[in-house]
């Protein structure tokens, strides 16, 4: 979608302490229903999604909020779908909400009864910044 | 006015009502796209449901009304607005609404999932979903602690 290189950079010290996390300055949310309940959220600042939202529109209009946000929310409905597939694969069948944008400075989420959170980080070098992706939730 | 957010409005009162022993008053509704999701502060709580109906509900708490709604359901004065006992409280209080909204959603065969609460703290958040065919805003006033509660629904029905 972005033909951009990434970058994993070291597992974040929030891995498997599900309770609370801190965001970036804009997020792409989208929830899980069924055999497991949770959330995926798309995160970075808001220069970056500035530039990828520059990158997939190209020239084709001006980019500004709603562009922006609708280019954070496409991200974070395609890596739920992706993540929905496996563990639809494994057996865990699951709904999606649609997507939300949620935006703030700084931005602290916490939750209660999850079983398990995974934090990946990912530094995008052409873009200058990095982005990432959690998932946090409980399965049935 | 939209049936989701007549819903809300049944939901909190009987929530509120039920769980805390408090009325609310509904001041009002607005179902304009945009409406009043910019420039919120304080603690912002947060569940989804998916199916049939597919969105998620946002409600706005201020640090005092939250620290005053946990000492009234625990019984125990939190010492601040981020003591994880506050964030429990207002998660099943948005989780026990939005049940009781899809219970309501369900009747008229917009089924869904609920996912887990989440508790947002910030400053300026902001919320804006994306495909969502339904916003509703709507603003209650509890009398008796002298406060108002902001609830968003965002939905889209299939």
């Amino acid at each position: 979608m972005l033909n951009q290189i990434i970058e994993p950079l070291p597992v974040s010290a929030e891995e498997g302490k599900p309770g609370s996390l801190e965001l970036h300055g804009i997020n792409g949310s989208v929830g899980f229903g069924g055999k497991m309940t949770g959330n995926l959220f798309f995160s970075t600042s808001p220069e970056i999604a500035e530039k990828m939202a520059h990158i997939i529109i190209g020239g084709l209009c001006e980019v500004g909020p709603k562009e922006i946000c609708d280019v954070v929310g496409e991200i974070a409905n395609m890596l739920a779908g992706g993540c929905k597939s496996r563990l639809c694969d494994a057996g865990i069948t699951v709904v999606m909400t649609i997507p939300n944008i949620i935006r703030g400075q700084p931005l602290k989420v916490s939750a209660k009864n999850l079983t398990f959170l995974v934090r990946r980080s990912f530094k995008v070098p052409a873009l200058g910044g990095e982005v990432d992706v959690i998932l946090l939730g409980k399965i049935e | 006015m939209h049936f989701l957010s007549e819903f809300t409005q049944k939901a909190v009162a009987e929530v509120y009502g039920t769980m805390l022993g408090l009325s609310v008053e509904h001041v009002r509704t607005d179902e304009s796209h945009g409406a009043s999701s910019t420039g919120i502060n304080g603690l912002v709580s947060n569940v989804g449901f998916a199916g049939r109906i597919s969105g998620g509900l946002y409600m706005n708490h201020g640090d005092k009304l939250a620290c005053d709604i946990t000492e009234r359901l625990i019984g125990m004065r939190p010492a601040s607005a981020d003591d994880a006992e506050v964030a429990d409280v207002l998660g099943e209080i948005a989780n026990m609404v939005t049940g009781t909204m899809k219970k309501h959603t369900s009747a008229l065969g917009y089924n869904g999932w609920l996912s887990t609460p989440l508790i947002m703290r910030g400053e300026q958040i902001s919320l804006e979903p994306k495909d969502a065919t339904v916003h509703s805003y709507n603003v209650f006033r509890i009398p008796d602690l002298d406060a108002e509660i902001g609830v968003w629904v965002f939905a889209k029905l299939q």
